[in-house]
């Protein structure tokens, strides 16, 4: 390996584009393929180099969770193609990006020794050169021994939870591998977790009335998309984010079905719906409400369903806004209630929320009769009524389908219209196709505006009305499945769920480290070690992390393959493996399989997988649990896992999953909630919300009246009235494209044939007013910051409107970066980055660009 | 005999350059070769990827997979003067013999499909220090004119052209265009096609469904 040099700082901009036709991979790769391997086609031909064919998996977290095969040859990989020896066919998938492997391995922006800042130390860390590229190498010991001399060091003397670990799913997000291996080191020995606060808005909505969901766990499998015969594509153009599933929405338009897409831009989604519904960015809540008043106005919901499966006929307390129970006539009074989300921590949603309750379990839910016209318990009456109020032993109560309804009477497609810029005519036939030409299924984006927590609750809150939920061909929200045949508690949660705390929001930490305080205590940030996860580069208001935030941090440690936008700016950097470097096992929540990833190539320079790492740091920190725990082997861990009882019933373990690759865990077309009872505390879908909660509790008050039933409010910045919008007319959002994920794929040199440069996506209309033409450099900026590049033009961009391709690295723009300009607004709600509710102006450049 | 033919579903492709990628890999193409591109339909006015039209009704997006067309008739065997450019009578692939070749790029002005050829120059270079991609795929040489070649190396083996292992938006067809009951016969005889530059009568072997 003497020949690989240590890189000296990444490549800049200039000789990124200079290089990127002509750069060779360092491809020194030692040592032959692994020897689990299995090798499908072995060639025997004489005289030609033998090669192996090696089922693995590309482990980005697109959602597409694609099993894959490469062909290795002489130890180096050579090829790659959709695994086409998969139980369900629909399924084999590839994309662009996944044929761009083998830039990536053998990239030369990979990180392939351990590395520290030189100025750095522990005493004298010198925040003010990060960024500067001053690496020095370290051995893989003096590397471990520093992040655990770190790490004890501030466990001593500020306390375990001063050290910050932000595990996201920027590499391998497996069931075992790569990201979660960060939760199981800081569980293991007490250190903080911290919340990504990436794409949980809506979904916290929708959670609130379907009781799950927070954990991606949703919409039917995107199999069964096929069989909806009106499904509406709202926020998202999955041909680009998710290409994987668009086939099986084209399939639905084949046999006949509407296929609506709702989107500010025209989008290749858009191109090939059956309708497009163009609409001002930002407000598609007040659509939904205006869809759900059609739907009440026309009477075309379902009646049956309202007064079976949703919480219609429950009747709330005019006291206290909750659900009346037989056993508030108790002594104690009402119950005090749990908050929705039921558990602060993203990772223990499956195990404590998502627990659907029986029939019996809900008896004393109280209803009032309509044939004996008295109340009665929920369970002794088949015929509940659905409207009115009454009074039971004096507690005044009104049923939750008359308070929807009355919330619901003046949220007109008139009055939506005026916000939305739909025509009213067109709100009105988008609920008549969405409640009669059913089943229905919205395949939701994450509408990544301020108000994204009303878009989830009005989403489900259609579902609600018209059963479009929980029955073949009708879903709502985003795609996830639990896997309850996998023990995964003993590796994410070593130590047992005792005194485990909340996840901490990212989007609440500028104000912990500004303070020092949290939830109204001393709270010292120490360390903040990143792994599989971006910061700089992914999260919203960049200029404020790297200007105001990192510099109050002592130590940044940051695990990867490649150099990040955070690379750059952390202090320790350990190189981790690709996906194709070691064995891993994916949940494949999106698809209805587990996924086995063998290892392809040997691991370049001297990266590690991500459990590896924390084992060598685990040597030298000196607690008793975490050397237990690291003393298991990766495979005994693997068996931990998927080795269980539940597992051998569908014939998953790991033996099988080696054998075979990719095992079927569930049916083909998988119904979510077939049984259409839900994990709330009623068992019914409850559009009155009687309870809201905050999706973490951050000691931050919320407006429980608010978030009783949907209701509309503006984005934070992005709409006509804000004090912003004076300055900054252009509503600005990062589009998904074919050519980034995220921030992975950046470097790939095949890629960047095809796609070599950021750019500002614009309608001529607002570039020629700005005297700006197509080609030119311009910058967008805002109060945040700013960013410098290629203007291009698009007539699909809804005028008023920009965007910019999300993912690209500082480094390649010409001056700053769009994700400098992304609003970090902390919503207490849904504590979700609402990237999109951004304001922007632009100008032409006219500085030089090289 | 066989007729090896290409069927393209406009309406469901999505640009999503699998296909492309996969041709780019597979045949080990030099830096900034594609055989295979996937050309932006947008009526003109604006670049690669980008959106057509006027905003909001009357928008145009949709996209041409565009390599060789492997014509009944082609115009470059015609003029090539050393025989390295040929219609194969096994397969109705439109071949070229890269030892033959002499680089003088006649072929390329006498097709019609601008782009569908490359000529190397100089010395390809990759961003790969080893070649990637199938290990029967003919070395690229300098002062030799390349295109699509069905993935010769491929069919010949029994094995599909690498763009058609999986098209992920299911608009790729490939099979024998002189069997009437191969799934590319049947489609275009059930369905709405158009061919690329018909009025020059070079009778492509690419279908592309409207």
């Amino acid at each position: 390996m003497s020949e690989l040099k240590v890189p000296e700082r990444g490549i800049s901009r200039r000789s990124f584009l200079k290089t990127t036709a002509a750069v060779a991979g360092a491809a020194a790769v030692g040592g032959s393929a692994a020897p689990t391997m299995t090798a499908l086609a072995a060639d025997e031909q004489k005289g030609q180099p033998s090669e192996e064919e090696v089922v693995c998996v590309c482990g980005c977290n697109c959602q597409g969770t694609c099993s894959l095969v490469a062909t290795v040859r002489e130890g180096k990989m050579v090829n790659i193609r959709s695994n086409e020896n998969i139980p369900y066919p629909a399924y084999e998938r590839i994309c662009n990006r996944g044929f761009s492997h083998a830039n990536r391995l053998y990239d030369f922006n990979r990180v392939k020794y351990p590395l520290k800042r030189a100025t750095w130390s522990i005493e004298d860390p010198h925040v003010e050169n990060r960024g500067n590229d001053e690496w020095e190498r370290l051995s893989w010991d003096d590397a471990a021994k520093l992040v655990a001399d770190t790490l004890n060091y501030n466990t001593e003397n500020y306390g375990p939870r001063s050290n910050l670990f932000l595990c996201s799913a920027g590499n391998s997000f497996g069931v075992y591998g790569g990201s979660f291996t960060g939760n199981s080191f800081a569980n293991v020995n007490g250190y903080t977790t911290l919340d990504v606060c990436l794409d949980y808005g809506d979904l916290h909505g929708i959670g609130q009335v379907t009781g799950g969901g927070w954990d991606f766990n949703q919409r039917n499998m995107s199999g069964d998309y096929r069989f909806a015969k009106t499904l509406f594509i709202w926020d998202t153009n999955p041909p680009n984010s998710q290409p994987h599933n668009w086939h099986f929405c084209m399939e639905a338009k084949d046999a006949g079905a509407n296929l609506v897409v709702i989107d500010p831009t025209y989008t290749i989604a858009a191109a090939q719906a059956t309708k497009w519904v163009p609409i001002k960015p930002g407000t598609d809540p007040a659509l939904g409400i205006a869809i759900l008043n059609a739907i009440i106005e026309n009477e075309w919901f379902d009646l049956d369903f309202l007064r079976d499966k949703t919480c219609a006929p429950l009747l709330v307390r005019e006291d206290n806004g909750h659900f009346l129970r037989s056993t508030d006539f108790g002594e104690n009074g009402p119950e005090e209630l749990p908050e929705y989300p039921f558990s602060g921590m993203l990772l223990l949603q499956s195990s404590k929320a998502n627990k659907v309750p029986t029939v019996e379990a809900t008896a004393h839910y109280v209803v009032w009769d309509a044939d004996s016209n008295t109340s009665c318990g929920i369970n002794e009456t088949a015929n509940p009524a659905l409207e009115g109020r009454y009074e039971v032993n004096g507690v005044k109560v009104t049923t939750a389908w008359t308070l929807l309804k009355e919330h619901l009477a003046e949220c007109t497609p008139e009055w939506a219209e005026k916000i939305t810029e739909v025509p009213a005519d067109t709100i009105v036939e988008l609920a008549r196709m969405y409640s009669q030409d059913t089943p229905s299924t919205i395949y939701a984006g994450y509408h990544l505006y301020d108000n994204c927590e009303v878009m989830g609750m009005t989403w489900a809150t259609m579902a609600a009305l018209t059963g479009n939920i929980g029955k073949k061909g009708a879903s709502i929200g985003h795609l996830g499945k639990d896997k309850p045949y996998l023990n995964r508690s003993p590796d994410l949660f070593p130590n047992g769920l005792k005194g485990l705390a909340n996840d901490i929001p990212w989007l609440a930490l500028s104000e912990i480290l500004e303070t020092g305080q949290y939830m109204g205590k001393e709270f010292p940030v120490r360390l903040l070690y990143n792994v599989g996860a971006n910061p700089v580069g992914s999260y919203a208001a960049q200029r404020r992390i790297i200007e105001e935030m990192l510099p109050k941090i002592n130590c940044i440690v940051t695990n990867d393959l490649e150099f990040s936008d955070t690379v750059h700016y952390s202090d320790i950097v350990l190189p981790c493996t690709h996906y194709f470097e070691y064995e891993w096992i994916q949940g494949a929540s999106h698809v209805p399989f587990i996924n086995h990833a063998n290892k392809v190539v040997e691991p370049i320079g001297e990266a590690k997988e991500d459990v590896d790492i924390f084992r060598e740091i685990s040597k030298y920190l000196d607690n008793e649990a975490c050397t237990k725990f690291y003393s298991k082997t990766n495979e005994e861990m693997m068996r931990v896992i998927v080795d269980t009882a539940a597992g051998e019933k569908l014939g998953i373990s790991l033996d099988n999953l080696r054998k075979e690759g990719v095992i079927a865990d569930r049916e083909e077309n998988w119904i979510h909630w077939e049984d259409q009872r839900f994990p709330t505390l009623s068992g019914r879908l409850e559009f009155y919300v009687e309870n809201p909660g905050a999706r973490i509790n951050i000691g931050k008050p919320i407006d429980k009246e608010f978030y009783h039933l949907p209701t509309y409010h503006t984005p934070d910045e992005a709409h006509d009235e804000s004090e912003e919008h004076k300055k900054y007319p252009l509503y600005h959002y990062c589009e998904r494209t074919r050519w980034h994920m995220h921030t992975q794929f950046n470097y790939a040199p095949i890629l960047r044939e095809l796609d070599p440069e950021p750019y500002l996506r614009m309608n001529p209309v607002d570039a020629e007013s700005r005297g700006i033409a197509e080609g030119d450099y311009v910058e967008a900026y805002n109060d945040r910051g700013h960013c410098v590049c290629k203007a291009k033009f698009d007539m699909g961009v809804r005028p008023g409107m920009v965007s910019s391709p999300k993912g690209w690295p500082r480094e390649l723009y010409v001056a700053g970066s769009y994700q400098e300009l992304t609003n970090d607004h902390l919503n207490t709600m849904h504590q979700n980055t609402s990237f999109d509710d951004t304001l922007v102006e632009v100008r032409k450049y006219e500085g030089e660009v090289e | 005999m066989t007729h090896y033919g290409m069927v393209i579903d406009t309406k469901k492709c999505i640009g999503c350059h699998v296909c492309a990628m996969a041709c780019k890999v597979e045949n080990n193409l030099p830096n900034d070769v594609w055989w295979n591109r996937i050309l932006t339909d947008n009526g003109g006015g604006v670049g690669f990827d980008m959106v057509g039209g006027s905003y909001p009704d009357n928008l145009q997006l949709g996209f041409i997979a565009m390599g060789c067309q492997h014509c009944e008739n082609p115009a470059c065997v015609k003029v090539c003067p050393v025989g390295a450019t040929y219609r194969d009578p096994e397969t109705g692939v439109v071949r070229q013999d890269y030892d033959k070749c002499i680089g003088c790029r006649m072929c390329m002005s006498a097709c019609p499909y601008t782009g569908v050829r490359s000529f190397n120059w100089e010395e390809p270079k990759y961003h790969m220090d080893y070649a990637v991609g199938g290990k029967d795929v003919p070395v690229h040489q300098k002062h030799v004119v390349e295109k699509c070649t069905f993935c010769y190396h491929r069919i010949s083996k029994g094995e599909e052209p690498a763009c058609m292992h999986l098209c992920v938006g299911r608009a790729r067809y490939w099979g024998d265009l002189d069997d009437p009951d191969s799934e590319v016969s049947q489609l275009i005889r059930d369905r709405e096609y158009k061919q690329l530059l018909e009025d020059r009568d070079t009778k492509p072997s690419v279908y592309y469904l409207v």
